[in-house]
C-alpha cells in the first residue's frame, strides 16, 4: 500500500509541475474564453502553443531520453557510472553543433546538430573498432578522455565567437530549453519515442547480457550486434538531445541508479520507470530554472547537478547502491 | 550414440592457440571430466564447444551437425554453459536469475516448482544473489542450467571454492540429473579425486593437447600424472568405490 502511495504522490507532483509550467503567469480566464470563441490568434494562446507546450515536451522527452540512454549504456558496459556525458558522446555532439556555428554553415540548427550526430557517431564507432578486443573498461576510460578532450576543444572554440554571441553559446553549453523551436521539438520527440520503443523491446536481451559476455553468447544472444545497435541508438538519441537543449549532465547517472533500487534489474521495468522519472526530473528542473529567479533564467545543469547530487548522496548513504561493486 | 564430436579442433584468443588439434567424442548420457593443470585449456575447450570462443580450424559436431551451422538460439537449446557470475548480475533476485535461462525458449514455461524443490531454493527465491553463500550460489547456477534444458551441460569447475560437503552435494545432484534425465555432462575439475569418483571417463589435458583419455583407472597412472602436474603423487584405490585416488607428496618428503 505504501508503494502505491508513493506513485500517487509522484503523479500528483508531476501533473502540478506540468500545469504550473504550462499556465504560470497566463490569464486563464482569457485563455478559456479565447478557446471557446475559437479565437486562436491572441498572444496568450500563442504563448501557450508555441512556447510553453513545446518546452514541456522538450524537457520531458530530453529527460526521458537521457535517463534511458544512461540505463542502456550502463548495461552495455556493465558499469553504473556510464552515461552519454561521462562517455563523451554529449561533448562530441556539442562540438559538432559549435563547429557548425563557427564555420557558418548555410544550414539551420537541425542540420548543424545532425553534423554533431554524424561526427560523434564516427568517433564512437572508430573507438569501438579500435577497442574491438575489449569493449569494457578501456572504452569507458577512452570515453572519459574524449569528454575532457572535446570539452577543452569546445572552450577553445568559444574564443572565436564575438563577445555578444559567447553568452548564448555558454548558456547553451550549460543546457536549457529557452530557445527551442516548436517544429524541431516535435520531430525530435517522434524520433526519440521510436528509439525508446526499440530499446524497451530489447529489454529481455539486456537482462541476459548482464550475465556476462560468455553466458549471454551461450544463451543465444548475438552480443556484439546488440551492443553495437544499442550504442548506435543511444548516440542518435543523445545527439538529438544535445541539439535540443545543450549538454545536461548527471541525469543519465542519477535517475537510472535511483530507479534501479526500486525496480531491481528487470530491464523492461527499469527502462520504463527510468524514462518516466527522468522526464519528470528534467521538466521539474526546467520549471525551477525558468521561474525561480524570474525573469533571470538559470542554466538547467545547475539544478540537475545540485538536486541530483544531494539525492544521490542520500541514496548512497541510505541504500546499498554500490554494494554490487564491492562484493 | 555419439552426441558430441570434436575433430582436430584448434581454438584460442587473438594470436595464441590454447587448444591445439584435439579430437574426441562423447556419447549420449556420459559424464566426462576434463582434468589438467592450470592453463592447460580446460575452460577454453568448454567455451569453444559452447560457441563462445572462436574455432580457428577443425570442427565441433553436436548431433552430427557443425555448431557453426546452428542458429544461435538453437545451439543454446542444445548446449548449456555455466560460467562465473559477473559482479553486475549479483543484484538479480534468484527467481529472475533462473528465469533468464529460458531466453532461448522465448521464456516458455517449465515446471519451476519441481526445479526449486530439487535444488532446495524455495527459501532463497526472493533473495538477491549477493546475499547468498557460495554453496547456495553454486546451486542456483546449476538450477539455471537445468532451467535452460539443454542436452549437454558444460560445467567449468562446478565445485571449486566449496567445502567437501557442498562439493559432494552439488556433484550428487549433477550425477542424478545425468542418470535420470540422460543429460550428457562435460565438466572441468581441479580436484582429481572428485573427478575420478563421479566421471565415466576422463580427459587429461596438458598444454592444449590431450595427454590421455579413458576411464579413471586408465588416466590415473601416476607416471603420467607426475609428469603433467610436475609433482610426486601416490595413486591408491578407494576401498568402497574401488576407484583410484591421488595423494600428493610434498617436496620435503622426496628424499625418503
Amino acid at each position: 500500500m505504501k508503494k502505491f502511495l508513493w506513485i500517487y504522490v509522484i503523479c500528483l507532483l508531476f501533473i502540478l509541475n506540468i500545469a504550473f509550467s504550462l499556465f504560470y503567469n497566463l490569464d486563464l480566464n482569457l485563455l478559456i474564453t479565447n478557446i471557446i470563441n475559437k479565437n486562436f490568434t491572441t498572444t496568450e494562446f500563442k504563448i501557450l502553443t508555441q512556447i510553453r507546450i513545446p518546452r514541456v515536451f522538450a524537457s520531458f522527452f530530453v529527460g526521458a531520453a537521457l535517463a534511458i540512454t544512461g540505463c542502456v549504456l550502463q548495461s552495455v558496459f556493465l558499469n553504473p557510472l556510464c552515461e552519454g556525458y561521462t562517455l563523451g558522446i554529449a561533448s562530441c555532439a556539442g562540438l559538432g553543433v559549435i563547429v557548425g556555428n563557427i564555420l557558418n554553415l548555410p544550414l539551420n540548427k537541425f542540420f548543424n546538430s545532425l553534423l554533431g550526430v554524424i561526427f560523434s557517431l564516427g568517433v564512437v564507432f572508430l573507438l569501438v573498432l579500435l577497442f574491438k578486443k575489449t569493449v569494457d573498461i578501456s572504452f569507458i576510460l577512452a570515453g572519459i578522455v574524449l569528454n575532457f578532450f572535446f570539452s577543452g576543444v569546445i572552450i577553445l572554440l568559444t574564443l572565436f565567437f564575438d563577445p555578444y554571441e559567447i553568452h548564448y553559446v555558454l548558456l547553451w553549453l550549460l543546457g536549457g530549453f529557452s530557445s527551442v523551436d516548436a517544429h524541431y521539438v516535435y520531430i525530435s520527440c517522434i524520433v526519440i519515442v521510436i528509439c525508446i520503443v526499440i530499446l524497451i523491446n530489447m529489454g529481455d536481451k539486456f537482462d541476459v547480457m548482464i550475465l556476462g559476455k560468455e553466458k549471454a553468447i551461450s544463451l543465444g544472444i548475438k552480443e556484439r550486434i546488440i551492443k553495437n545497435i544499442s550504442i548506435l541508438i543511444c548516440v542518435i538519441i543523445l545527439s538529438l538531445c544535445v541539439s535540443l537543449s545543450g549538454i545536461i549532465s548527471f541525469v543519465g547517472v542519477i535517475v537510472p541508479n535511483v530507479v534501479k533500487m526500486f525496480t531491481g534489474l528487470k530491464h523492461k521495468n527499469w527502462f520504463f520507470m527510468s524514462l518516466i522519472f527522468g522526464g519528470f526530473f528534467v521538466s521539474l528542473c526546467d520549471n525551477l530554472a525558468k521561474n525561480l529567479l524570474y525573469p533571470l533564467e538559470i542554466p538547467i545543469s545547475v539544478f540537475t547537478g545540485i538536486i541530483g547530487s544531494i539525492f544521490f548522496l542520500v541514496f548512497i548513504l541510505k541504500g546499498n547502491l554500490y554494494g554490487n561493486i564491492k562484493s | 550414440m555419439v552426441i558430441l564430436k570434436v575433430e582436430e579442433l584448434v581454438s584460442g584468443y587473438q594470436d595464441i592457440d590454447v587448444i591445439k588439434k584435439i579430437s574426441f567424442s562423447i556419447s549420449t548420457g556420459e559424464f566426462v571430466g576434463i582434468i589438467g593443470p592450470n592453463a592447460s585449456g580446460k575452460s577454453t575447450l568448454l567455451k569453444t564447444i559452447a560457441g563462445v570462443v572462436k574455432i580457428k580450424s577443425g570442427r565441433v559436431l553436436i548431433n552430427d551437425k557443425d555448431i557453426m551451422d546452428y542458429h544461435h538460439k538453437e545451439l543454446a537449446k542444445t548446449v548449456g554453459l555455466s560460467t562465473n557470475i559477473t559482479d553486475y548480475s549479483l543484484n538479480f533476485k534468484v527467481r529472475d536469475f533462473i528465469l533468464l535461462a529460458r531466453y532461448p525458449w522465448n521464456f516458455s514455461e517449465i515446471n519451476y516448482e519441481e526445479l526449486y524443490e530439487e535444488f532446495e531454493l524455495k527459501s532463497i527465491l526472493k533473495k538477491t544473489l549477493k546475499e547468498l553463500s557460495s554453496g547456495e550460489l553454486q546451486r542456483v547456477l546449476i538450477a539455471q542450467l537445468v532451467a535452460q534444458t539443454p542436452q549437454i551441460f558444460l560445467l567449468d569447475e562446478p565445485v571449486s571454492h566449496l567445502d567437501v560437503g557442498h562439493q559432494i552435494g552439488i556433484l550428487d545432484k549433477l550425477k542424478r540429473i545425468n542418470l535420470e534425465k540422460k543429460i550428457t555432462i562435460l565438466a572441468s575439475f581441479h580436484e582429481l579425486n572428485l573427478a575420478v569418483e563421479y566421471c565415466d571417463r576422463l580427459i587429461l589435458l596438458f598444454n592444449g593437447e590431450i595427454r590421455k583419455i579413458g576411464t579413471p583407472k586408465e588416466v590415473m597412472d601416476y607416471r603420467i600424472l607426475e609428469e603433467v602436474y610436475n609433482t610426486k603423487l601416490i595413486v591408491k584405490t578407494n576401498p568402497i568405490s574401488e576407484k583410484p585416488y591421488v595423494i600428493p607428496v610434498p617436496m620435503m618428503w622426496n628424499n625418503f
